[in-house]
This record gives C-alpha cells, structure tokens and sequence, in this order.
C-alpha cells in the first residue's frame, strides 16, 4: 500500500502557556490515505480545527510527529511551510475572494505561486472554473455571483494547482442543500481521481460522501469509523430488538461512536470482577458468557451476530458479573460508557428495554 | 514573461469613489509640501532675483559688503581697472540705494523702495523692458517701476507722476522684479537721477564715483575661471569679483545663516509630509483591514510575505504618483496665486518637483510599510 497522505502520531499540542496554557490535541493517531474522504466532526473547542491547522502548516507542530504528502512538518522553518502549503488546497468556510478581482482572476493568484508560462496560466484558471460550472461566469466579480457560485470559485482557486490533498472548513455551511450537493459531489470526482479530501463539518446532509467520519472530543479521536461500516452497524443494531426504540438518527450517532475490534477465538473479551467500561454488539462470530460461582464456571448463554453483553456493569455501576470469551474468531463493536449513558438518557424506551433484559438475565 | 494579476491597482479602483478620496487626501499633504518648498525657494530666489536682471558674467563688490540688501559701495576707478585686463569684454557700473522714499500717488504714503541707477549708454540691464526704456531714462527725473513691487505702493503705470526721496519723478515705464524680504519694490533710473534720489536719502552723500556693483562681461570662449584670476590679480584688496555663480551661493549663503526661513518652511513641509504618511497610512490600512481574511488567504495557499509587502507598497506608489499629479497641477494654480498675493516669485523647477515627488514617494512608501506590518499580522490559521 502507498504512502498515507496524512500520518500523525501522538500528536500533541498547547495553547499559551504556564497555569493558562490548553492542551487541544493529545495523542491523536491518524492516518489518511490516498483518494480518501475523511470528514472530521466533534464539537467546538474538540481540536479538529487546530488539527486541520496542523495538517495544512499553518501552524508549527509542537509534539509528536505529523507527515503530510510525504513530509515531516515537525521542526519545519517557516519557509518550509510555506512550500509545503503550495501543494495543499484550502477551502475555507469563508469564500475570501478579492471583491476587486474577477473569478478569472481570483484563481489566477493561486496559479501565480507556479512558474507557468501565460497562456497556460489562462488556460487553468478558464478550465478549472468550468470544471465548477462556471465556464459562464469567468469574468465576473464575486459581488455579481451567487453564494454557491462564490464558494465554487473558491473550491476552484484550491483546485487549479492540483494538489494531492483538499483541506476544507465547513465548505457547504453557508449553501443551500443544492449547492452543497454540488461542493462534495466535485469532491468525490476528485477523490475517485486520487485526492485526499480532509474535511471539517457539522453538515449532516453531506455526511455519506464521507469514507471515513473521524470524531473528535477533548482532543483525541473518539471514532474513526468507515461510514459504510457504520451503515452495516446501523443494520445490525437495527435488528436487535433492544435498539428497536432509537430512531435512525440516534442509531447513526451510536454507530458512529462505536470502534470495532478483533478477538481470535478463546479470547477473553470482559472478566468477572473487573470494573466495567464498555458495551460491545457482536457482527461476527460468537462468544460465551460465563458466571463463575463457588468455584465453578456455568455458561449463562451464548451470543450470535446482534447479540449484545457488557450491560450490567455499565447499568448498576458494579464490577463484571461475568466473563465473556470469544467462541470463534469475533467482530465485535463496542461503545464506551459515556457514549453509552449518553444513549440511555437520549430515550426513556431504550432504558427501560434495557433495564427489562438486565432483569431477566439476573 | 510571466503575467501577475495586478491586485494593488485592481484593488485601489474597485471603489472610485474611495480612491478619489484617498488621493485627495494625499494631494492635500503634497499641495502643503509644495506651498511649503514655493516659499522656501521663492524666499531665497528673491534675494538674488536682481541679479537676473543683470547682463553680466562676474560682478566687481566691496571686499565688506556682505549681501546685496546693504550699501557698501567701492571706488568707480576699480571697473575702468579691470577693462584693462584682456579677458574683460565691458565692464559697467550699477549704483544701488536701498533708501529711496516713493509717496503713494493715490493715497500720499511713504514707502522705501530700493533703487538701481544704470548709465543709460552702458547699460548692464539684461530686461528687454528697461533696454527698451534707456532712451526715456536719459531724460532727468524719471524712473522704471517694478510692476511687481507690493500693491500699497499704488498706481505705477507708465505717465504717474509722483514724490521720490522728495522730488517729482515721472514713471516712464514699468518691469518685473518682485519683492524680497528687504525691499517692497525697486525702481531703475539713471546714474544722473539716481545721484538726486540717493544724496538725499544719505546722510553721506554719494557720489557717482562710488558704486555698489561692477557688472564685468567676459571674452567669449575663455575659460572663465582663468579670466576671473587676471581680474582679481589687477585689481586692489578693496574689491572681490566674484562670477556669477560664486556671488548667488554667496549670497544664498548669507540669507540661509542669517534667517529662520529654512527652519520655518522646512519644517512647514516636515508638517505636509507626517500629515501625509498619517492619510495615507489611514487609506491604506483601511484597505488591509477590510480585507485581512483575503490577505491571510493568500498567506494559507502558500503566497510569501514578500507578495503581501509588495502588494502595500505597490498600493502606496500609486497612491503616490497620483496624489503627486494632482497636487503638482493644482500647485501650479497655487503658486500662480500667491505670487500674485504676496510678489514672491514662486517658481516651479524640475528639480524642485523632483523633490517633492521624492518626499511623496517616501512618505507613502514609509506609510506603506506601516499598514504592511498590519497585512503580515494576518494569521491563516484563524482562517479555519
């Protein structure tokens, strides 16, 4: 397999300093490759700002070790940085076109960084603009185009000097769902071609273009989940009855916290006695939950694909009431505690269902 | 050859309605620098304006005269000296006085006046005005009058008749001088007439054997420098002759030691020109500030801070010569009035304009590097 375009590891960094300082990112292992569409969620002040930053060398990494398109940017001179921004496209939320300028234009001074003879320089800025579907539209100010037509000329300006990787901020966040569409359909041509886009949003409309929906909280990766893996989770969790109470939206949201793991057969996946963090949903293989009492060990039951264990510790708050071991070779999906609170507060019904199949595996 | 989008220019013209603003602004600090630089000039050039008047190579003065606004004559003998020498084409005397009383015709004032007496047959005049009324001058009492001399001087066209030191003179015709910081007006007579004028302004009276200048013409195709030592070795330690050249600089010289004009109107243009880097370092930072998310752009898709510099100074060079244009044109409009306001010749010179434009240049560039330092604070990664 190639080179990732994007490989940061244990990448950690500070805001200020001293009593006042903020660690925004800490310990976040990441890597993208090429082709890949990879959107970053998470909330406000989660770090997935500064860690766009950071990939774009637009800010001077401080621990830990980022490469992007085959460099290291740790200890980058801020010339370097420079010439490593040149082959990176941004696009910001903002379109920050010059009012003075034409579209033509405006994309001209990103070609103006590459030495290209004039007719050249013409040509691109003409073709990309078109590739936009702005062929139309060449010569006019931004202040004679429309809202999705501004930001296509800003995607333009990121594209025409083809860089291997897009980095972009909320770029549909301030188009209707139209030209949105339009935004991640173009870059989902550019993907199939090769590009890695790495993109910041909250747009929920624009979600499945997405390979991959890394989720950030506390600055640190919470999920890094394949959206069509979290589509077939969707499915699984969907047809087990306990998640029949969720609606699509709030299944989507666990599917997507969920981390997928690995067990060879005869694994031990929880121990009695220990203290409980997880939830897991079983999608492949089986496992056996066992109680140990007085000595002995008694199969309770064993689960399939859709079945589900790790309940009751999260439930009561007590230490593992059992152990569970892998059967087969198991593919598991598991939730952490606080996601799965989170779930439970989320609907009254699902508690309750729960609490039902706690009560009668006592 | 590689094109780049003229972004400065594109950016100053997208609001005409502000570049017009700002290159007013701009031409309002270079009209001060240049009123500022008129007077200066126009002070000094009055001083030694007399001395264009006079058809001369070198000039024969007192060894103790120190300026051309004093009376510090030497003996007459010393021009019929120098004739001798061979280099020495005609040598002519010029009598000045700067006592003269005129009396306003129309309102009976009294005003001193300065006034140069020729020898109408040998006369050092290079005005074709005067040369034309050599003639008229020959006849006693009558006089030329600076049409430029000050306004309450009163009427002075040809025909007035009118008190001078005391006695009636008649205005036979008029011509260009001006004023100086000294004298309000100047009048040409003849050596006969300015003996009348003069011995009574004196408490000493001179006579005509005592003169103030000696207005010397050189051979033609000698090397001037050379003539002027034949001269200087003939005549006694009484006199200096100086050229032309060496009696302006010395003259220059006096005024600039012995007047605040150059502090006073030097630092009447300093003023023009901090007023001006403040306008400009206004407009142009106005500009950076409205557009600090597209700079800082720029800066993300991998521009240099180099480009972003260059983008100011261009913005304030264009600032510059268009303030620069205007302010010369209406300067020109400027100085027209006040030179007929207050009889300073203010003259406009190439040279003179060139520092102007190298003060204007420099004061928006100074301002460009100011609002620059505003453009590289633009950090691309607040962008995200």
């Amino acid at each position: 397999m190639s080179e990732p375009v994007v490989r940061a590891r244990s990448l950690r960094h500070t805001f200020g300093a001293g009593e006042t300082s903020k660690v925004v990112l800490q310990e976040v292992n990441l890597e993208v490759s090429a082709g890949e569409i990879v959107i970053l969620t998470g909330p406000s002040g989660s770090g997935k700002t500064t860690l766009l930053t950071l990939v774009g060398a637009l800010r001077s990494v401080q621990e830990g070790s980022l490469a992007v398109l085959g460099r290291e940017l740790s200890g980058l001179a801020p010339r370097e940085m420079i010439a490593v921004r040149r082959g990176i496209g941004f696009v910001f939320q903002a379109h920050n076109l010059f009012d003075a300028l034409s579209a033509h234009e405006n994309v001209r001074m990103a070609l103006e960084l590459h030495d290209l003879a004039e007719p050249e320089v013409h040509e691109r800025a003409r073709a990309i603009l078109e590739r936009v579907g702005l062929g139309h539209r060449v010569h006019y100010k931004p202040a004679a185009l429309s809202g999705g037509q501004r930001q296509r000329v800003a995607i333009a300006r990121a594209l025409v000097n083809r860089p291997r990787l897009v980095l972009a901020d909320e770029p549909t966040a301030a188009l209707d769902e139209k030209a949105g569409r339009e935004v991640v359909t173009l870059f989902q041509e550019l993907a199939r071609a090769g590009t890695t886009v790495l993109m910041v949003t909250h747009d929920s409309r624009v979600l499945d273009v997405a390979d991959r929906i890394v989720n950030m909280v506390d600055g640190r990766l919470a999920s890094d989940v394949r959206a069509r893996e979290s589509l077939r989770i969707c499915e699984l969790l969907k047809a087990c009855p306990v998640f029949a109470p969720l609606v699509a939206a709030e299944l989507a949201e666990i599917a997507q916290r969920m981390t997928r793991e690995v067990h060879p057969s005869g694994a031990t996946i929880v121990r009695q006695g220990e203290v409980g963090d997880r939830f897991y949903v079983v999608a492949e293989g089986s496992v056996d939950v066992l109680v140990a009492k007085d000595g002995a060990r008694t199969l309770v039951s064993r689960q399939g694909p859709g079945g589900f264990f790790g309940e009751a510790a999260l439930l009561t708050g007590q230490p593992r009431n059992a152990t569970v071991e892998a059967t087969t070779e198991v593919t598991l999906y598991s939730l952490s505690k606080e996601y799965f609170q989170a779930a439970l507060e989320s609907s009254a019904t699902f508690k309750e269902q729960l609490l039902d199949v706690f009560f009668q595996r006592r | 050859m590689r094109r780049r989008v003229p972004l400065a220019w594109r950016i100053l013209c997208h609001d005409p309605r502000r570049l017009a603003l700002s290159v007013g602004g701009i031409t309002f600090a270079v009209l001060i620098i240049f009123a500022e630089v008129g007077f200066l000039n126009g002070l000094y050039d009055g001083q030694v304006e007399v001395l264009d008047k006079i058809d001369g190579d070198a000039f024969i003065l007192s060894r103790v005269k120190f300026s051309l606004a004093v009376d510090m004559p030497f003996p007459r003998r010393r021009i019929e000296q120098a004739l001798a020498c061979d280099s020495v084409v005609s040598a002519a005397p010029l009598w000045i006085a700067g006592g003269a009383l005129w009396r306003n015709p129309a309102d009976r004032s009294l005003h001193r006046m300065r006034v140069l007496g020729i020898d109408p047959g040998a006369s050092p005049s290079a005005d074709p005005e005067v040369t034309a009324r050599l003639e008229e001058l020959t006849r006693p009492d009558t006089v030329l009058v600076d049409r430029r001399s000050r306004s309450y001087l009163g009427p002075r066209e040809p025909g007035v008749v009118t008190e001078v030191s005391r006695r009636r003179f008649r205005g036979v015709g008029t011509f260009d001088l001006g004023t100086d910081l000294v004298f309000n007006g100047t009048l040409v007579t003849s050596d006969r007439s300015f003996l009348e004028i003069a011995s009574d302004a004196d408490a000493s009276p001179p006579r005509l054997e005592r003169v103030e200048l000696g207005v010397l013409k050189l051979r033609p195709g000698r090397d001037p420098a050379r003539a002027l030592e034949e001269v200087r070795a003939i005549l006694p330690r009484d006199v200096v002759v100086l050229s032309r050249e060496e009696l302006v600089e010395r003259e220059l010289t006096f005024w600039k030691v012995n007047t605040p004009i150059g502090a006073m109107f030097g630092l009447g243009a300093l003023m023009g020109f901090v007023v001006g880097i403040f306008i400009c370092f206004q407009v142009l930072a106005t500009e950076v500030t409205d557009q600090v998310r597209q700079l800082a752009t720029l800066r993300a898709i991998g521009h240099e801070d180099g480009r972003l510099l260059r983008l100011v100074l261009q913005q304030a060079v264009i600032l510059a010569l268009f303030g620069f244009a205007a302010g010369l044109l209406l300067s020109e409009l400027l100085y027209g009035w006040l030179d007929g306001v207050t009889g300073i010749h203010m003259r406009l010179t190439v040279g003179r304009a060139s520092v102007v434009f190298g003060l204007a240049l420099v004061m928006c560039a100074v301002s460009g590097c100011l609002a620059a330092r505003k453009a590289l604070a633009a950090d691309p990664a607040e962008l995200f």
